[in-house]
């Protein structure tokens, strides 16, 4: 808040100038009331303890009283929303399904939910970024065994060769029953730690 | 999903928390998204609300702006923080829907009166219908860059640095229509002190 900045370079703007009949800057008056370092002139000049009381009787007419935004009902704007995001066609790469004389494709948005729902089948696991790359060019992919990039972020504490092994196998074990796609390189990172939701904290003395 | 994306302790951990959504929300993920619409539009429509007046136009408002915000997603870097990037998204398309409810005038022309539907809300009751009806006309006259700049420096209380950023204009610029704006209304209720 401009209540703990330094002062500003005054009256920018020359056009807005305009001066109280005590010859201050009503800008500056504006700018500077409130403050505990408030100009001593300002405490007793008529013109500016005006000026100063009509700014705090604008702010006492359009403050809102104090509601949190917590308290907003906000069902109907959410559903309208995600209904809209929903029938948005959002095209992205397709990936190539099952084997080579076959013509199956899937979204890659839609095989990268499976896999991300799998990885977090292992306890204290959150996935983030996962990015599917068929074997080809980005125009013209074939068919074989697809690179996975997943983005993970673990709770604190746990093992993390275990944690990503176990993603590794969910990984491999979904692609397999739930897409029939046939992965290649895994490639699992890292990308944070977290902290456990769910644990209750520890109780102080 | 909801469950486990569950309220957030403090801001930090919020911000770690959209980090994550984000980025799968920026890979095609809805449900992702869905999550970060009810974690900001709490903020989001109070925030249009101010700056519309009215409830009908601020949900309007908000969700053309997550609209937009998912269609920008995959082009979203992170500079800001999610939220900071939403806020400016919210008050560009406010600020577009004020500009073209009502074209800029000159400002020493006599405005129409604001229609009742448009009244702009955050006016107290504690004042006199005649003060409010007074200061209401006053905010219907105020333009679009001026409303915009004041509500945020006055009732969403930001830096003009931000708001300069917000709405993309100098923050010396901010300062003059803050001015103006506050000028035109302590005008308004000169009669009523």
């Amino acid at each position: 808040m401009a209540m703990n900045t330094p002062y500003p370079p005054e009256n920018p703007d020359d056009e807005e100038l305009e001066l109280l009949a005590c010859g201050r800057d009503l800008a500056t008056v504006w700018e500077h009331a409130g403050r505990p370092d408030t100009d001593p002139h300002t405490a007793t000049c008529p013109s500016c303890r005006q000026a100063v009381a009509d700014l705090e009787h604008l702010r006492a007419a359009v403050l809102p009283p104090a509601a949190p935004p917590a308290d907003i009902d906000t069902t109907a704007v959410v559903r309208r929303v995600m209904d809209a995001v929903r029938l948005e066609l959002r095209p992205g790469r397709t990936l190539p399904l099952g084997e080579a004389d076959e013509d199956s494709w899937i979204y890659e948005s839609v095989a990268a939910r499976t896999l991300r729902t799998a990885a977090e089948q292992v306890p204290g696991v959150l996935a983030g970024s996962c990015r599917i790359t068929p074997p080809g060019s980005r125009t013209h992919p074939t068919r074989g065994p697809s690179t996975v990039h997943l983005g993970v972020t673990v709770a604190y504490g746990q093992d993390l060769p275990d944690t990503i092994r176990a993603v590794r196998e969910s990984l491999v074990r979904a692609a397999r029953q739930h897409l029939g796609l046939a992965l290649g390189d895994l490639d699992v990172t890292v990308t944070d730690l977290h902290e456990p939701p769910s644990q209750p904290r520890e109780t102080r003395p | 999903m909801n469950a486990r994306w569950g309220p957030d302790d403090d801001e930090e951990t919020a911000v770690a928390g959209d980090l994550l959504l984000v980025v799968r929300a920026a890979e095609g993920d809805e449900e992702a998204f869905e999550v970060l619409v009810h974690r900001h539009a709490p903020a989001m429509l109070q925030l249009a609300e101010r700056l519309m007046g009215s409830r009908a136009e601020a949900e309007d408002a908000v969700q053309d702006a997550f609209l937009s915000a998912w269609r920008s997603l995959p082009e979203y870097r992170g500079e800001a923080a999610f939220g900071t990037w939403l806020y400016r998204i919210v008050t560009n398309r406010c600020l577009n829907l004020l500009r073209a409810r009502r074209p800029a005038t000159d400002l020493d022309a006599v405005a129409e009166p604001a229609a009742p539907e448009h009244q702009s809300s955050p006016v107290r009751a504690a004042e006199s219908h005649a003060a409010v009806r007074d200061l209401v006309q006053a905010m219907g006259n105020l333009s679009a860059e001026q409303k915009v700049c004041w509500v945020l420096r006055e009732i969403e209380g930001q830096p003009y640095e931000t708001i300069a950023q917000a709405v993309g204009i100098r923050p010396e610029a901010v300062r003059a229509r803050v001015f103006r704006a506050r000028r035109m209304l302590t005008e308004a209720m000169v009669a009523w002190r």
